[in-house]
């Protein structure tokens, strides 16, 4: 498949990149590894008059340390995340999500911004960052803006970006001390993306009781969300194995489940709880 | 609206002006002649079309060419050495790795990475490193075999 | 004193590796000719319309667009291509496919129109600016609804949506249902699936009309079918039509068959006096490229020892909209391989073949063998549950017994030989039987549920009627480089270093001499491809027959230089000997070359009977309780399939045959929604089995010669196929035989099995 004739800017700069967008006027695409925008295209699903090469604009691919926590810059590929000795000793559970994503050639080239801004409903990543209070910094008109990560997946494709606004950074702060994080997934056997997959992060106290508890979910419904009704159960209680599948019972509280031919609403549903509780319970387990 | 690009193919240098949208696997085959590397799939699922660009194995078919300006690129035909087969490629043919060898360049690319980063896999590893790339005559278990021997003779090149 | 050890046997690697290995392949889309031009297909939208008009101007009137075809210009010119005729196909008129759509569009994907142009890119765009204007109707998407005779008829001008009827069966099977025990019934759906060869279809079409000849370069499974068919589709036949198959990247029988693209593609390359090619897209492979599409209702007639004796089944299979030439075929060989292995003394099959809105089916590896499978076996295990014996003591019992051989089926089909007891006892062993049933024993509550299946099943190799009959050529030059010439039409079956083997067994010459040439309709005047597993047991049989030819003459040539009787002569390593005095290969074809000028052998061999492979099949699984997904924990399989000529290639087949029907058990299937839309038209959505999720295969072999053909080959293209996908079936039914759930028809997906677990007795 090929995609239709379009035009084609690399910039240098980000100033550069949302002067290009602000004249083209939503005729315009940022392409960043291009590993779900160049197959949309190629479908014909998307057909932009210009692309803009985010590949060439100097310092957005890093991983730093900020505030004890991370900061990852939008054009950073999940090659580089995994295998960053840094997101290892600050956050082990984002190398092992980014290691799960797709194969090896596609994390070769997707980036972190690339697959937030993609906001595809079965993505894996975007679990973990509504889990981990991520944010989400961007450089539009005028000033930049810091979206938490959870308020900025809206729908299915749908984010809080606009159209002339260009991802430059995540932020993922440190979790606390004795904070343990899994994520369960169940794959598609085709497209191997999430049908369901729920990140959890369990912080314990010296009493050994939950302190501190999230838990992102993906695949479930349109967007990736919190699961807070299951969070605020299980935050000042003990880890009980009644406790977490009491909490897992309410992982898909609020969620507007989806239903198609990867799966049915209740088995979705089923799955958010199932997923949930075994990620809760890893999650404790690593706490430890 | 054509663009210059400029890039390194198996040592070679070429300049040729492309449309934007010429993905970098029909610069390869159309363009270049270098139809080693094969499309097996239209949704970037099955890997026959991986070269490495900069040393990293890519999906030809999901990147432009116009990306690729100035990059150093390898491809199926850049990697034996005049007779000597590479050893993956000799894994290949002595394992029984390959049966109608249309996947056959896709992996054996991906598989240069995938011992590159790590010379010594294990079955799981080679495995998962290989997720990527679809072959329907095998059933994999050859290229598994062969990709840890070729690992093997490797090691042994190097010590 | 011991003979030279044959070739036969030896894991040979492949002369056809390295060319493939170094990325110098020739694959149809690889080809490039001066002056060529690239062809994109318009596809119907729209499981069934009516096509009020195409107005192709404005793609006609773009840079670079040579041409552009539709339905309006072919309608009278180009003829439909005609369905191969076959038993079962009565009076009612056959759909036949049109080459393009006119006035009526009949599935998703069918051929509307196609753009030729410069480039590509160019000939996609051109796809975007031919206005096609619908009328959307009503499309038949259940074939269970569509075979009542009420329902509305899809072909206008036909009585009925039944167009075929093929039909098994001996005995006396209500006196078998009326002596029974127990009687076991059950539903089943085998759903349709895509072939999904990585190489995709392909045509490049040169005609040069000074010579009046035409080549088609296309990939194929069967070039001389395609040439006949283009010989008379073609308006203005060409003087000469030589059809190509260069590298093919896999068939697996839906390369089987001759396309409307192909004789599109041809007919504009004659029209514009150009080179056309044509490549699809993956999704084009996907929505066009199927085969399967069953649905069955089975009986089984069963004494309480568990003798089975007598079935029934009820069997329709959806055709699609048309029949292409190889859409009939399957149908035929699921009614009488439902027999399996066993003795069933009373049987009763009829299939219906009806129409629906959607692609023409054909064969895919095993063609009616894994249908038939998963009906006979996955019923044995429901009998074995229903009378609580377990499923391997009833396949014992049902076997036929290997002193019986040659051995006629209620069905029709005569057994050659096998020894089925011997291949399942093996496999048990291999797959840890007996310790798989302690450990479901003593299973951990709670933890995953174990289970392990069985599937026994037998498949006929070298195909029907004319595709038994194969033609060889060997021609030997005075150097002693040796040609043979074969109308078997491989893509990665190895057929360049097994015949070589074969060769080298026959006449001497070593294996690295001989140069085994196919796919190219010149060479031979007739031939049947590559189908029906028949490239050894009919292909290489004609091969041998010509050798045998060459080797005759190479003896008395060797007599000559040694000066001793033609029967003294022993050919082998690369010399001929007698007694102590040998002399080379080389200087033997050489005098022969001085006394005849040309060393020429053809043979032509009919199959007389087809020979029968058997396999046996053992899965492990563990099913997640929480998620119903299926882990494939071990997967062993023994087949007896002959004499084997080169082992690592045999393992090959098996490793991608049982790769296939694990697919096909888990995870894949082309769902339509009622409105006639493929669901799973990418590979995004059809999901075809990875590095990852695959086991490592326990394999073994036995090797029960066929005594129907000169090598004593069975075949193993198919056979692995067959009896994988059942196998898994039956060990995920032993998982969840703590449910009510007797049965869910496959692929298994995780919800599947997660819904039947609710179900919990
Ligand atoms: C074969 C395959 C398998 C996959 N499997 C998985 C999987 O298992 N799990 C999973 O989660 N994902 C999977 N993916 C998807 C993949 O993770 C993402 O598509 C990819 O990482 C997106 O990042 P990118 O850099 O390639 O973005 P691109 O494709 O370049 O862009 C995606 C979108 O984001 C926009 N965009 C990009 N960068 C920015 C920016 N800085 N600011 C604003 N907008 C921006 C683009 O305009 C575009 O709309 C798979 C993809 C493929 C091809
Ligand atoms: S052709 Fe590139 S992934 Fe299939
Ligand atoms: S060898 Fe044929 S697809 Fe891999």
């Amino acid at each position: 498949m090929i995609p239709a004739a379009f035009d084609y800017v690399a910039p240098s700069t980000v100033r550069e990149a949302l002067a290009v967008l602000r004249s083209s006027a939503g005729d315009a695409r940022l392409l960043a590894g291009g590993q779900s925008l160049i197959p949309m295209m190629r479908m014909r699903l998307v057909n932009p008059g210009l692309v803009v090469d985010l590949s060439r604009v100097a310092d957005l691919a890093y991983v730093r340390e900020h505030d004890g926590g991370i900061a990852i810059g939008a054009m950073t590929t999940y090659r580089t995340i995994e295998t960053s000795l840094l997101v290892r000793e600050r956050f082990p559970l984002l190398t092992e999500v980014a290691s799960q994503v797709a194969d090896l050639q596609v994390r070769n080239r997707g980036t972190i911004g690339g697959a937030l801004a993609h906001a595809d409903p079965s993505a894996d990543l975007p679990a973990l960052m509504v889990a981990a209070d991520a944010r989400i910094l961007t450089r539009g008109g005028g000033r930049g803006r810091s979206i938490p990560a959870t308020r900025f997946f809206v729908d299915a494709f749908t984010t809080a970006l606009r159209e002339t606004e260009i991802i430059t950074r995540i932020v993922v702060p440190a979790p606390p001390a004795r904070t343990g994080g899994s994520y369960q997934k169940l794959a598609n056997r085709a497209s191997h993306f999430a049908i369901v997959g729920v990140a959890a992060l369990v912080t314990l106290d010296a009493a050994g009781v939950c302190s501190r508890v999230r838990i992102g979910v993906t695949g479930a419904g349109p967007a990736a969300s919190r699961a807070q009704a299951a969070e605020s159960y299980l935050a000042g209680r003990a880890p009980t194995e009644a406790a977490l599948e009491a909490a897992a019972a309410r992982a898909g509280d609020g969620i507007d489940f989806t239903d198609d031919l990867h799966g049915s609403a209740a088995y979705r549903e089923h799955l958010t709880q199932r997923l949930a509780f075994r990620a809760l319970s890893a999650a404790v387990e690593r706490a430890g | 609206m054509a663009h210059a690009v400029r890039l390194t193919v198996n040592g070679t240098t070429h300049a040729h002006e492309v449309e934007p949208r010429l993905l970098l696997v029909h610069f390869l085959r159309d363009v270049l002649g270098l139809t080693g590397t094969h499309v097996g799939c239209d949704t970037s699922q099955c890997g026959a079309c991986t070269v490495l660009v900069d040393g990293a194995a890519v999906k030809s078919c999901t990147s432009f060419a116009v990306q690729a300006d100035g990059a150093d690129i390898r491809t199926i035909e850049g990697l034996a050495t005049g007779e000597a087969l590479h050893p993956i490629q000799q894994a290949f043919w002595e394992k029984h790795g390959l049966q109608c060898g249309f996947c056959t360049p896709g992996m054996v690319m991906t598989l240069v990475q995938v011992l590159e980063r790590n010379p010594d896999p294990t079955e799981a590893e080679v495995r998962s490193g290989i997720a990527g790339n679809l072959c329907r005559c095998t059933g994999y278990e050859n290229i598994v075999e062969a990709a840890r021997h070729a690992a093997a003779a490797m090691r042994a090149a190097r010590a | 004193m011991a003979g030279p050890t044959p070739f036969r046997g030896r894991p040979l690697r492949r002369f056809e590796d390295e060319r493939l290995l170094r990325g110098e392949g020739s694959f149809v889309d690889d080809m490039r000719l001066p002056g060529m031009l690239h062809a994109a297909v318009l596809r119907s939208p729209h499981a069934h319309a009516l096509v009020r008009s195409v107005d192709a101007s404005r793609a006609r009137a773009m840079p670079g667009v040579a041409a552009v075809l539709t339905g309006e210009d072919t309608a009278g010119v180009l003829p439909n291509i005609a369905a191969v005729r076959r038993e079962g196909m009565g009076e009612t008129p056959i759909p036949e496919h049109p080459v393009l759509a006119h006035e009526r569009v009949c599935y998703v994907g069918q051929p509307v129109a196609i753009a030729v142009a410069e480039d590509r890119y160019a000939a996609r765009d051109a796809l975007d600016l031919i206005d096609v204007d619908y009328e959307p109707l009503e499309p038949v998407m259940d074939p269970r609804a569509a075979a009542r005779p009420d329902a509305p008829v899809l072909h206008p001008g036909s009585s009925s949506n039944v167009v075929m009827r093929t039909a098994a069966g001996a005995g006396d099977v209500d006196a078998a249902f009326a002596a029974a025990d127990h009687v076991v019934r059950a539903s089943f759906e085998v759903p349709r699936l895509a072939a999904v060869p990585m190489e995709c279809r392909a045509t490049l079409a040169e005609y040069d009309a000074g010579s009046d000849s035409l080549t088609v370069w296309t990939s194929t499974q069967v070039p001389h079918r395609v040439k006949t068919y283009l010989a008379s589709l073609l308006p203005k036949a060409p003087g000469h039509i030589r059809v190509i198959a260069p590298d093919v990247g896999g068939g697996f029988g839906r390369k089987i068959e001759v396309w409307p693209e192909e004789v599109a593609v041809a007919y504009l390359a004659q029209q514009l006096g150009r080179p056309v090619k044509w490549a699809e897209d993956r999704s084009e492979n996907i929505v066009t490229g199927q085969g399967r599409g069953y649905t069955a209702d089975v009986e089984a007639a069963v004494a309480s020892d568990g003798r089975v004796l007598g079935m029934r089944f009820r069997m329709l299979a959806d055709m699609g909209a048309y029949f292409l030439t190889s859409t009939g075929g399957p149908p035929g060989n699921a009614v009488q391989r439902v027999a399996g292995p066993y003795a069933i003394p009373a049987m009763d099959v009829e299939c219906l073949g009806v129409v629906t809105n959607r692609v023409p089916t054909g064969p895919y590896r095993g063609a009616g063998g894994p249908e038939a499978a998963v009906l006979i076996e996955r019923t044995m295990d429901m009998i074995a549950a229903e009378i609580g014996m377990d499923p391997v003591e009833l396949r014992r019992r049902n076997f036929i017994p290997a002193d019986a051989f040659p051995y006629t089926t209620a069905t029709g089909l005569t057994y050659d030989s096998g020894d089925f007891a011997r291949a399942l006892d093996r496999v048990l062993e291999l797959a840890g039987y007996a310790e798989v049933r302690k450990q479901q024993r003593t299973a951990r509550a709670g933890g995953p549920l174990i289970g392990i299946g069985v599937a026994t099943i037998v498949k006929a190799s070298g195909g029907k009627a004319n595709v038994r009959n194969g033609e060889a050529r060997v021609e030997i030059d005075a150097a002693g480089h040796v040609v043979i010439y074969t109308d078997v039409s491989p893509h990665g079956q190895g057929i360049e270093t097994s015949f070589a083997q074969i060769a080298a067994d026959l006449i001497g010459v070593p294996p690295a001499q001989v140069s085994v040439r196919h796919g190219d309709t010149d060479m031979l005047a007739t031939g049947g491809g590559t189908t029906s597993s028949r490239g050894l047991a009919v292909g290489g049989s004609a091969a041998y027959l010509a050798l045998e030819q060459a080797r005759e003459r190479l003896a008395r040539a060797a007599a000559g230089l040694l000066g001793c009787a033609p029967a003294d002569v022993s050919l082998a390593d690369g010399s001929a000997t007698s007694g102590s005095s040998s002399v080379s290969f080389g200087d033997v074809t050489a005098a022969a070359h001085r006394e005849d000028g040309a060393l020429v052998f053809s043979a032509s061999y009919t199959l007389p009977a087809n020979p029968f492979a058997f396999a046996a099949h053992a899965a492990v699984v563990e099913v997640d309780r929480d998620t119903g997904d299926v882990a494939l924990v071990r997967f062993a399989a023994v087949h007896d399939i002959g004499r084997v000529i080169n082992p690592m290639i045999v393992r090959g087949q098996v490793h991608g045959g049982i790769t296939q029907g694990i697919g096909q058990a888990l995870s894949e299937a082309m769902v339509y929604d009622a409105a006639g839309q493929p669901l799973t038209g990418s590979l995004m959505t059809y999901g075809i089995p990875t590095a990852q999720t695959m086991p490592r295969f326990l394999l073994d072999q036995l090797e029960s010669p066929s005594p129907t053909n000169p090598l004593g080959i069975k075949g193993i293209g198919e056979l692995p196929t067959v009896a994988a996908p059942v196998a898994v079936a039956n060990a995920v039914m032993d998982a969840l035989r703590g449910t009510t759930t007797r049965h869910i028809d496959m692929p298994l997906l995780p919800e599947k099995v997660w819904r039947a677990l609710g179900e919990m007795a």
